[in-house]
């Protein structure tokens, strides 16, 4: 099915693809193999560029020293913040600065990402009511290391940790109610970690399940 | 003597009010809710992981089953979020039938909405006039894509194929019926003294405190906040349209009822402009077979018909897939807002209430 959908532009697309390659009948065939030859990895890198509005220069000097990077890439403005004892203070000085709106909590994990610092992060997209501006603050983490839950400030939190410490394995500290929120509460292992397979634990879970139904036979 | 006593009480997972499989753990003095907690993840299927193991083509297949009454929807904030990163230029021809489509979509998944909102109250005339207005809609969907439900509709960089003929007939022939198909819903609901007494004062939330909790869509604007993504981000060619957001202030049940019958309207507004002012031209631009996207991350969002639908997307530079899909669904945000809303009320109330966050357990799940 996805093949066919790959291969599935318009039908005027085709027939000139069709025409083209009845042309060269026999030139066609060292041309794949002279494809194979050049394998570079040239990355295209979405460009970073420096904040310049006012309200970005505000914010970054009001954070002070706890702001590793800040960088506009794609249109998006970013604050990578050190996890540190501040951590909480400077989302609270965030909010006062007109972050209102907690829209999401994603955790990613860079094990196989290059030029990524630490193995796991966490962004918060954050969002302006009345100005109308948008947000990412970005956080690195090592493995077993935890953070400051920012349920406090925003209580929309509570799910978004929930979901991270679920699949990801991210714990958060100063919350109550940390638990799995997707999988069963008895599943081992975050499925969204790069070093798990995507079908790993599933038949454990299932063995364990049968197990339990047995014995309450 | 009696003795008060708390009871803890399942509500679901199979209840038929519970629109998919959502269970919630009520505890009650006696009818009143006292505390309620809702269980998720019935319907997980690892979306977020399988997209990591697909290509960016592969991983718009998902995009359908998230919330599978708005997949178009979903579909459109997906490729727009791709097409941010990968920096294409839509023809404008494909984001007039972007918006045009999105918008019925709209307006099927709010007659939706209606109709099983309707039903859990009581009222069961609308459920089956609902459903005749959304089938009209869902033949348009089939005559463009093939599927009724789970889409696909478009691709990275416009559309799939071109409009077919005979498109455009329907569409009119439902601007035509549709606004007096409209009144007769509001006939048979909104002076109704029986869906008054049961949705006005009910599931109460103030505005700040919808904005703490992160809800979105209709349920936020029904507590008096004018966030619209369409109007204060324009996407695609929203700002070329005249129309206006759906604002309530009862932050009640009736008032999020008001919002969504508002939007329908106003949907429908957008979805007349959209017809008559569809230019000709190409319908797709000039993208690559296989798509490969520069090393970078990208947040998008859109309204889609349940509230901010945002994709938060990682690229290697490497593969031809996503690195990282996080889908911000507005179903599981919004089901933060159940538990305030629901203490202090009765249990029947509960179902009024799920009815009115207009939640989908596929998104939730995910």
């Amino acid at each position: 099915m996805s093949e066919e959908l790959k291969n599935n532009p318009s039908p005027e697309k085709d027939k000139k693809e069709e025409v083209k390659a009845k042309k060269p009948v026999e030139g066609e065939k060292p041309k794949p193999a002279a494809k194979k030859v050049p394998p570079k990895p040239q990355i295209v890198v979405a460009p970073k560029e420096e904040p310049a509005e006012d309200w970005q220069k505000e914010l970054i000097k009001k954070l002070g020293d706890d702001v590793e990077e800040a960088y506009v890439s794609v249109g998006e403005f970013n604050i990578v913040l050190k996890n540190n004892e501040n951590f909480i203070a400077n989302f609270e000085n965030i909010k006062q600065h007109g972050f209102d709106y907690l829209a999401d909590i994603s955790s990613v994990d860079y094990l196989k990402f290059e030029g990524a610092p630490k193995r796991f992060g966490l962004s918060y997209h954050l969002y302006s009511m009345n100005m109308n501006r948008r947000l990412r603050v970005k956080v690195f983490l090592d493995e077993n290391e935890k953070v400051p839950s920012v349920m406090d400030i925003w209580k929309t939190a509570d799910f978004h940790e929930r979901e991270a410490y679920d699949l990801m394995g991210i714990v958060f500290t100063g919350r109550q109610g940390l638990k799995r929120i997707l999988l069963p509460d008895d599943w081992v292992g975050h499925p969204l970690r790069k070093d798990v397979d995507k079908v790993e634990g599933r038949e454990e879970y299932t063995a364990k399940l049968v197990r339990k139904l047995r014995e309450e036979d | 003597m009696f003795k008060r006593e708390i009871v803890e009480l399942n509500m679901g997972p199979q209840h038929p009010s519970t629109h998919g499989v959502l269970r919630l753990k009520l505890k009650l003095d006696g009818e009143t809710v006292v505390d309620l907690e809702p269980e998720i993840g019935y319907l997980h299927r690892g979306v977020e992981k399988l997209a990591e193991n697909f290509n960016y083509l592969q991983a718009l297949n998902l995009t359908d089953r998230l919330d599978y009454i708005a997949a178009v929807s979903n579909n459109l904030g997906y490729i727009e979020t791709l097409e941010k990163l990968g920096g294409v230029e839509v023809p404008k021809k494909a984001q007039y039938f972007r918006v045009l489509l999105t918008e019925l979509n709209r307006i099927a998944s709010h007659l939706l909405w209606l109709a099983t909102h309707a039903l859990d109250i009581g009222a069961m005339t609308v459920f089956l006039y609902a459903f005749r207005e959304r089938e009209m809609i869902l033949d348009m969907f089939e005559m463009y894509t093939g599927g009724r439900l789970l889409t696909t509709t478009f691709r990275y960089g416009g559309l799939k194929e071109d409009i077919p003929e005979g498109f455009d007939k329907k569409v009119k022939e439902f601007i035509k019926i549709f606004p007096s198909r409209m009144e007769d819903y509001e006939d048979l609901l909104t002076e109704n003294r029986i869906w008054k007494k049961r949705t006005v004062g009910v599931g109460v939330i103030s505005a700040e405190d919808a904005i703490n909790l992160g809800l979105s869509g209709p349920v936020l604007r029904g507590s008096g906040v004018p966030y619209d993504i369409r109007k204060v981000e324009p996407y695609e060619v929203y700002d070329e349209f005249d129309w206006e957001i759906a604002v309530e202030n009862g932050c009640d049940t009736y008032a999020r009822y008001k919002v969504r019958m508002k939007e329908m309207r106003q949907s429908l507004r957008i979805v007349e402009q959209a017809l008559e002012g569809m230019p000709e031209g190409e319908f797709r631009a000039k993208v690559p077979k296989t798509l490969k996207l520069p090393k970078g991350e990208v947040y998008h969002s859109i309204e889609a018909p349940k509230g901010e639908l945002g994709y938060y997307l990682i690229s290697d530079g490497k593969g031809t897939g996503p690195y990282r899909l996080k889908v911000r669904g507005p179903s599981f945000v919004n089901l933060q807002g159940l538990k305030p809303m629901c203490k202090g009320h009765m249990v029947a109330d509960v179902v009024a209430i799920i009815g009115t966050l207009d939640v989908v357990l596929g998104e939730i799940d995910r």
